[in-house]
This record gives C-alpha cells, structure tokens and sequence, in this order.
C-alpha cells in the first residue's frame, strides 16, 4: 500500500515536472524570439545609418566636386579670359595708333588653348566626354595608357572579356564603374607605394570582373571596414555607395608580393 | 474541505470552463477558418463528453467506452489542426490518423478494459506536434510578435495539457485502483491543467483576426 502510494505520488511528481517544463520551453521560446527580433531590428537600424552615411558621403563628394570645378572655373578660366579682354582691348588700340604687335597678339593664342584645356578638363570631370563616346573599357584602357605615357606608374590592361569596346552596362552604370576604378586607382597611387600596376578585366558567373593588381602595400577587408567608418573617409565612403548603388562587391586581398582589389559587378543586360 | 469535494468543485469549474472559449468562438465564428472551425468542433466535442460522462456516471453506467470513442475523434481533430497549420497534403494527414487508429485498436485489442496506454498515446502525438511547432518558429521566424498570434495560444494549450496528463493518462488505472485521497489530488491537477487548456484557448480564439 505504501509502495503504491509513493508511485502515486512519483507520477503526480512527473506530471508536475513536465508541466514546468512545458512552461519553461514557452517561455523560452517567447524570449528567444524577442530576443532575435530585437536583435534583427538593431541591425537593420544599423544598416540604415551607414546606407545614411554612405550617401551622405556620395552627396558631399559631389558637392566637393562642384566645388572644385566652379574653383577652377573661377580661377583658372576666368583670369585668363580677364588677361585675354585686356590684351584684345590693347591690341585695339594698338591698331587704332598702327601699332599693332604681332608677336603679342600670337601669344594670346595660347592664352586661348590653356582656356579651351581649363574648360576641356572642367567639363571632364563632370560627365568624361571620352567615356560617353567610346564607352568604359575603351577609357579604362585609355586611362592606364595615359599613367604610363605621363610615367606615373608602369601599368597594364589586360581585357579577357568578349566585349571589346561596349561594356554590358548602361551609361550610368558604366559612369559609376569608371568612377569606382578611378577611385581605386587613386588610392594604390596614394597609399600603396606600388612599383607597377595591371588592371584585368574578365567575365565570371555573369559577373563583370575588374582586378587591380599592384605589388605594394596590400590592404584587408576589415582594415577597409575600420577606414571607411573613421572620419574623413569620404573616399571610401564614396567608393562604397557606388558599389552599393551598383550592386556589385568590392574585395580587398592583401598578399607579400601582390595584393588585389576585385570589383565583381553582376550582368543585368548582355 | 475532503479532496473529494476538492476534486467536485474542480470538475464543476473545468466542465463550466469550456463554455468560455465556446462563446468566444460563437463571437469570433466569421472570422474562423477550416482549421478554427476543427477546434471549434473538438471544443464542442470536450463539452459533449463532460454532459454524456455526467449522464453515464448518474446511471452508474461506464464512461470507459465512451471515453475512448472521444479520445480517438479528439486525436484525429488535433491531427487534422496541425496538419493545416503545417500544411500536410490530405494523404499524410489521413496516413497519420489511419496510423493512429491502428495503434489506438492494437492497444485495445491488447488491453481491453484498459485505456491507459490509448490515451497516453494520444497524449504523445499531440505532444510531439506542440514541441514540432516551437522547432518550427524558431527555424523560420515567421511569425512577427508570438505572443500577438492565434495559434501559438492554441499550441501552448493543447501542449500544456497534453503533456500534463501525459503521465496520468498512462497510470490512470493504477491510480483509480489506489489511495483515495491521492487519486482525487491528481485528478484535481488534471482538472486545473483542463481549465488553463480552456483558458489558454480562449486567448487564442480572441486573438484571431478577421482577414
């Protein structure tokens, strides 16, 4: 009789302990579950401060952009556009008095040409004229072309792609691409200390591949992460809403004798 | 106060707890879909036992067979809600309640008077579907706030008491057969974890939402 009471007992025991049990895995879940969407919502709200940051970042580069053409506008073309009034006003009177200074008036000529180069650059800047007309891959090969004819860096263009001059892209895309290679190249200039540079093109799972390979100072992902963030790393910053608005992938690699940065963009329309 | 009368006014309160999910339905009913309109029938089929037990236990009938009968046609309701909760096809929901008919008829043609192990195995089915369906949130994470959708009440009601009769369901027998005092404590249990069933199920119904 005892015996069985204490069964008894064991099984109202049991019967308690899986209800708790019960209890606690509800419980739990509820909590997990708070837990991952809370956890979820925090990293969406920082996503969205850095795609924030990242286009303020585009923004302020555009801003300095403008800037900087209206500068040289300003100072570049308009003095020279000043000096060249004044000289057509001394030419008149020189006429006027019979005067007239051939050798000087000659010289105006080239006050023209560094006028119409200001202008030329200026306008460059803001759309390349040369990439409108002969599209991305013809520039890029122009560009690395132009580092080794004004001997900044021996360089090289390697196009494994079938597209020979057209890139699969429409022109703001290609704007884009060519603004993010500029960038890139700039800064191995800047902070690599590199003695050559190559620069490959090639297609790869419907993607458009650029590699930029150097043989200096390689740099990681997470140290790109680490710059991008800190102040003033509008550059990368910029860099990074491009390849955002692209949406492409940038990847650093760092080796002893090389180092690469891969710009992967997806093909939308062949 | 003996446990006797303990366990009377227990089993008053549980028969009378059904008729609050029961109004809730009757509330929410345009609202209900397929699967609310099963739970609706299995809370009906709950009040239906609770009347037809009361009756046979006055004429000093056996409430064994009848019992049994509404054990099978609760597990195959139970079934059939989480089939469309988990979206099943029709063949597997049947194979499931035909596997389960098998088991159930197998365990009587073993034991006969006894209903202990039919029950208990129903018990585990049901238990097994409430655990399936928290593994299931936690892999897909469909569901926005838990705590603001229908069916996670209904799961946690269903599991609750499943799983808290569990164990009387598979001693049911040797627990009528012992000490008074003790079998109308842990009938009481059983008739609280009932009452939070009923409650837990009244949440989930006034939860739902027309769509």
């Amino acid at each position: 009789m005892e015996n069985q009471k204490d069964l008894a007992l064991l099984i109202v025991l049991g019967s308690l302990v899986f209800c708790f049990f019960i209890v606690a895995f509800v419980l739990f879940a509820v909590n997990y579950q708070k837990r991952i969407l809370h956890n979820d919502s925090k990293l969406k709200a920082v996503k969205a401060l850095q795609q924030i940051e990242l286009f303020n970042a585009s923004a302020e580069i555009e801003e300095r952009e403008k800037e900087r053409i209206a500068r040289n506008l300003h100072d570049e073309i308009n003095p020279l556009l000043n000096v060249l009034k004044q000289n057509l006003q001394r030419h008149r009177l020189y006429i006027m008095k019979n005067k007239f200074q051939v050798e000087s008036f000659n010289q105006d000529f080239e006050l023209i040409d560094k006028a119409m180069d200001g202008i030329r650059n200026s306008s460059y800047e803001l759309v390349p004229s040369f990439l409108i007309d002969y599209g991305l891959i013809v520039s890029l090969k122009d560009y690395i072309r132009s580092l080794n004819d004004a001997e900044i860096l021996p360089a090289n263009f390697v196009n494994t792609t079938h597209y020979n001059e057209t890139a699969p892209f429409i022109k703001q895309e290609q704007l884009n691409i060519y603004r993010v290679c500029l960038e890139v190249i700039n800064n191995i200039l800047k902070h690599t200390a590199c003695s050559q540079l190559s620069l490959n093109l090639s297609v790869l799972l419907n993607n458009f591949v650029i590699e930029f390979k150097h043989d200096g100072l390689g740099i990681s992902n997470a140290e790109v992460e680490k710059f991008t963030h800190v102040e003033g790393g509008l550059g990368l910053k910029s860099l990074k809403a491009r390849v955002l608005i692209l949406g492409a992938n940038i990847y650093y690699e760092k080796g002893k004798e090389n180092s690469t940065i891969v710009l992967k963009i997806p093909i939308k329309n062949d | 106060m003996s446990a006797k009368d303990i366990y009377i006014s227990f089993s008053h309160l549980s028969s009378l707890s059904v008729l609050i999910p029961i109004i809730i339905s009757l509330i929410k009913l345009s609202a209900f879909n397929k699967q609310l309109k099963a739970l609706f029938i299995y809370l009906l089929l709950n009040l239906s036992n609770d009347v037809i037990g009361y009756v046979l236990f006055i004429n000093n009938t056996s409430t064994t067979f009848s019992f049994e009968i509404f054990t099978i046609l609760q597990g195959f309701i139970v079934v059939y809600i989480y089939s469309n909760q988990f979206k099943f096809s029709h063949r597997t929901m049947l194979s499931i309640q035909l596997l389960m008919l098998c088991l159930f008829l197998f365990i009587h043609f073993i034991s006969p008077t006894s209903s202990d192990f039919s029950n208990a195995f129903v018990d585990l089915i049901i238990c097994f579907f409430g655990v399936r369906y928290f593994t299931q949130i936690f892999i897909n994470l469909q569901v926005p706030v838990l705590t603001n959708y229908y069916f996670f009440w209904i799961n946690t009601a269903l599991l609750f008491y499943f799983g808290t009769t569990f164990l009387f369901s598979l001693f049911e027998n040797f627990i009528r057969s012992g000490d008074e005092t003790l079998a109308f404590f842990t009938w009481s249990i059983q008739l609280i974890s009932n009452i939070t069933h009923n409650f837990l199920l009244s949440i989930g119904i006034w939860k739902i939402k027309k769509t």
